[in-house]
């Protein structure tokens, strides 16, 4: 079940009436099953890989508990390591190496003969891996307790919000609120539906109206060129950025309806001024995932500088290549993971020759041009991430010198409405990008507020004038083709 | 949980006023582009026409308007015939209505003649659900209409119940304008038209290879080549055939609703001093099942039939066939003038002139002759 579908619209207040409902000592269990019929609309047969890496991971943080010699732990944190990478890569990677392999094999003339696994990719299945995982090893490191109950333990890892596609919950934050009792709080569930209807704005007014455009160059490349494909890459940019942080929006406001709150995932990341606080605040739960089980035990930081050059560069190839088995998502991880290297080489070696000190008395200049050019700099990368493969990912790149200019084309080509023309859709996702900006800014300004606290905060008139509003553009403006969330397919 | 609900009952309710608003401020036509082009144009020069052609793509494609008026008028100067074809694909009988209704309501002071072609009555399928053109011309009246039509005629509980909640909740959706402000945003800045749809002589007709030349990268060129082939072409006109010769008595019309709709409409145009005819193409699929039922009951007077696939056989030839469900440019050239035939008739019919008294045309003996030899 897709957020952006009819399904959903009727499943969530049913769940949430159901919910409140209930006595409060068999909501998990309700959470549990409507976790499990979220998960099984997609694929029904696919839960059971929930239920393996679920009673696996149960059955091994048990086993830990047990022991405190973390000795004694170890065998069973690799166990639920293996076990969970294994289902990973199995599903997610194993055509990728193979095929790799065969690579290398026909160009040495060896007979390579392993059949494709011809299975389709579980949805969410990097989330909740990574979720199970950062239990297992919480659990071995002692960070956090092994969970008892069994019920708590699998509705902690299927809870439907962020089942899917994140925000990747850490046992200790969240497990607890699972076993809290939460009353029907007006003022709660009212930020949850305004957190809902700004990630529904995100998703279906900006990123499925920028998608039209992406896919007119990114699905023929070769036939745009010039700047129309730096258009089209910022308009990726901020497509992929509305259509993510819509849907943990929704996650967001979904869990906070029913009490619950789940850990932020983005905090205006195109406001960033360096490439490192962009990933501050761009997939926060995957770049700290990354940071807490990749980075910090290859030595992280407190080892010789290039071997945490190297640290960097490689956690961040891992956490490209964590979005997808192939050469574009590695691409898209070290392209981002070299920025790193470069931009700390240079704090280190230029550590004066920088923006804010070559123009000391127009801050605002400063603050804009560093954002720009970070916001460029994310966009380069992103090329390989809206690629199908590597070789297109060239041509697009080669396009933008060889071939000749096609913007007005592609501002005026076919719209996915077929006969309209697409110049109104440019002109209107130009205008509801300039909305977006102008809400992301005020956010950015007001640090750790989010979006349904500073509503809240505002006089009625002007809380009513923006429900008006959100509903009116989300009604009137939403793109209604079927399209589902980018991040599902990882 | 009662605060919420009343909150959010009002917040839905300003923006269905606001919804409406917006929709009251637009010309009917504003969620079709087709539509929207043609009734522009029309508007343009409504007191030059005094008949229309309105219905799905085979009125479209197949009438063409300046044919249509040289033909009549070299028969019948008197009538001093000029037309317009406002065929839309897709177009669905109840649209229809809806659409000469907003027709006469704008200006009816020219209006003499006008033809309908019967096409889909009330099917609606879930893969038209968000699609502004399907379900824009939903009105508090004529939603219910179609509700209660499809609980009429769809077989089956589940039909029964699923077809008019799915026109229910596109009745919502339109309510809320869910999905249209970018038509809005296109009507209110004047773009919402496409030229092309007029057709080359700006009286809305467009023949489909006339199209495909005009777009050789379109889809048409798929179509064409796809389905051409004589054998698919005799296997449509075989079942069709078959359909026709078992419905072609029925005397029970389950749609008594949309019967009604298009009696009302009669009697409406009648009191407006217009003469109405309500055609019946040659349709594929299971269509035949509810619109020949409906077809006959309607008086004689004011229906032509072309379904019968073996009284014109010069329609299912493959030269004359750009696809399975529509004629190209010659194709439509001989149903233009077999039309002109049989709409005098009724005209005269309507006159009170009984049709053993009427002639036909010549054209029209010479093309039927031609055909029968052929067929033979």
């Amino acid at each position: 079940m897709v957020f952006n579908s009819l399904h959903f619209l009727i499943f969530l207040p049913v769940v949430i009436f159901l919910y409140f409902s209930i006595p409060y000592k068999w909501r998990w269990l309700l959470l549990l099953f409507v976790s499990y019929y979220f998960y099984m609309c997609w694929k029904a047969e696919y839960a059971f890989l929930i239920v393996l890496s679920t009673s696996i991971d149960y059955l091994c943080g048990l086993q830990m508990s047990k022991h405190e010699d973390k000795k004694k732990r170890k065998p069973w944190m690799i166990l639920s390591i293996v076990m969970n990478l294994s289902v990973l890569f199995l599903f997610k990677y194993f055509n990728f190496f193979s095929d790799s392999t065969r690579v290398v094999f026909d160009s040495l003339n060896i007979f390579y003969n392993v059949p494709e696994f011809k299975l389709l990719l579980p949805v969410g299945l990097s989330f909740y891996t990574f979720q199970a995982i950062s239990y297992t090893v919480d659990v071995y490191k002692g960070t956090a307790k092994a969970e008892k109950n069994f019920g708590f333990f699998a509705t902690f890892v299927a809870y439907w919000p962020q089942l899917v596609a994140g925000p990747i919950q850490r046992k200790e934050d969240f497990l607890p609120q699972l076993k809290q009792n939460f009353d029907f709080d007006y003022d709660r569930v009212k930020q949850g539906l305004i957190r809902i209807l700004y990630g529904f704005f995100k998703k279906v007014v900006i990123a499925d109206r920028l998608a039209i455009f992406v896919r007119e160059v990114y699905n023929q490349p070769g036939d745009h060129g010039g700047f129309a494909i730096i258009l089209a890459t910022w308009l990726f940019a901020i497509q992929v950025y509305c259509d993510f942080s819509g849907y943990c929006d929704i996650a967001i406001g979904s869990s906070r309806i029913m009490g619950h709150n789940l850990r932020e995932n983005f905090k205006t990341p195109y406001f960033a001024k360096s490439i490192r606080e962009f990933w501050e605040r761009w997939h926060i739960t995957l770049t700290q995932w990354v940071r807490d089980y990749i980075y910090i035990p290859m030595g992280g930081s407190k080892v010789s500088f290039p071997r945490m050059l190297f640290n960097n560069l490689a956690a961040i190839t891992i956490m490209g290549f964590w979005h997808g088995a192939n050469w574009t998502f590695i691409m898209f991880g070290f392209v981002h993971g070299s920025f790193i290297v470069i931009s700390r080489i240079w704090d280190r070696y230029f550590p004066k020759i920088n923006l804010p000190t070559l123009l000391p008395k127009a801050k605002w200049l400063t603050n804009f041009l560093l954002m720009f050019w970070i916001f460029n700099l994310t966009c380069i990368p992103d090329i390989f991430f809206c690629s199908r493969n590597i070789n297109e990912s060239w041509i697009i790149i080669q396009s933008i010198f060889n071939q000749p200019d096609t913007t007005w084309a592609l501002i005026n080509s076919s719209s996915s409405a077929g006969s309209t023309p697409s110049v109104i859709e440019f002109w209107l996702a130009l205008f509801f990008v300039a909305i977006l900006l102008y809400t992301d800014y005020n956010l950015y300004t007001n640090k750790d507020v989010t979006i349904e606290k500073r509503i809240a905060a505002k006089p009625v008139y002007l809380r009513w004038g923006f429900y008006v509003l959100i509903t009116v553009l989300v009604s009137w403006f939403a793109v209604t083709t079927d399209s589902v969330f980018i991040y599902f397919q990882f | 949980m009662k605060k919420l609900f009343l909150r959010f009952g009002l917040l839905v309710l300003i923006v269905l006023v606001l919804s409406q608003i917006a929709i009251i401020a637009m010309p009917f036509s504003w969620g079709n582009i087709r539509l929207n082009s043609k009734y522009e144009s029309y508007v343009e020069n409504s007191d030059q026409y005094n008949t229309l052609f309105i219905g799905a793509s085979t009125t479209y494609r197949h009438i063409n308007p300046v044919e249509f008026d040289s033909i009549v008028n070299a028969e019948r100067p008197e009538l001093n015939i000029k037309s317009y074809n406002f065929g839309i694909p897709a177009n669905r009988t109840p649209q229809s209505v809806y659409m000469l209704e907003n027709l006469i309501k704008y200006d009816k002071s020219n209006l003499k003649y006008v033809v309908i072609d019967l096409s889909e009555l009330t099917k609606m399928g879930a893969d038209n659900l968000h699609k502004k053109e399907m379900i824009f011309w939903y009105t508090p009246n004529n939603i219910f209409d179609v509700m209660k039509a499809s609980w009429e005629s769809e077989k089956g509980i589940t039909k029964k119940v699923s077809v008019p909640g799915l026109h229910a909740f596109s009745f919502c959706e339109k309510s809320l304008m869910v999905g249209m402000g970018t038509a809005m945003v296109q009507q209110a800045t004047g773009m919402n038209v496409d030229e092309r749809t007029l057709g080359p002589d700006k009286r809305g007709f467009y023949s489909l290879d006339q199209e495909m030349k005009d777009d050789p990268d379109g889809d048409l060129a798929v179509r064409y080549s796809e389905l051409r082939t004589p054998d698919t072409i005799a296997y449509r006109t075989k079942r069709c055939q078959f359909l026709f010769d078992k419905y072609e008595n029925a005397t029970v019309n389950p749609n008594k609703t949309i019967e009604k709709n298009l009696t009302d409409l009669i009697n409406y145009c009648e009191q407006n001093d217009i003469k109405l005819i309500i055609m019946l193409s040659q349709r594929l699929g299971d269509r035949y099942e509810y619109l020949i039922p409906l077809f006959n009951q309607l008086p004689a007077e004011n229906r032509i039939g072309f379904q019968d696939p073996s009284a014109y056989p010069m329609l299912n030839e493959r030269e004359n066939l750009f696809d399975l469900a529509h004629l190209n440019a010659p194709g439509a050239k001989i149903f233009t003038e077999i039309f002109v035939g049989e709409f005098l008739q009724r005209i005269d019919m309507q006159n009170g002139i009984q049709p053993a008294e009427i002639a036909q045309p010549d054209s029209l003996m010479i093309i039927q002759n031609t055909s029968a030899d052929d067929s033979l």
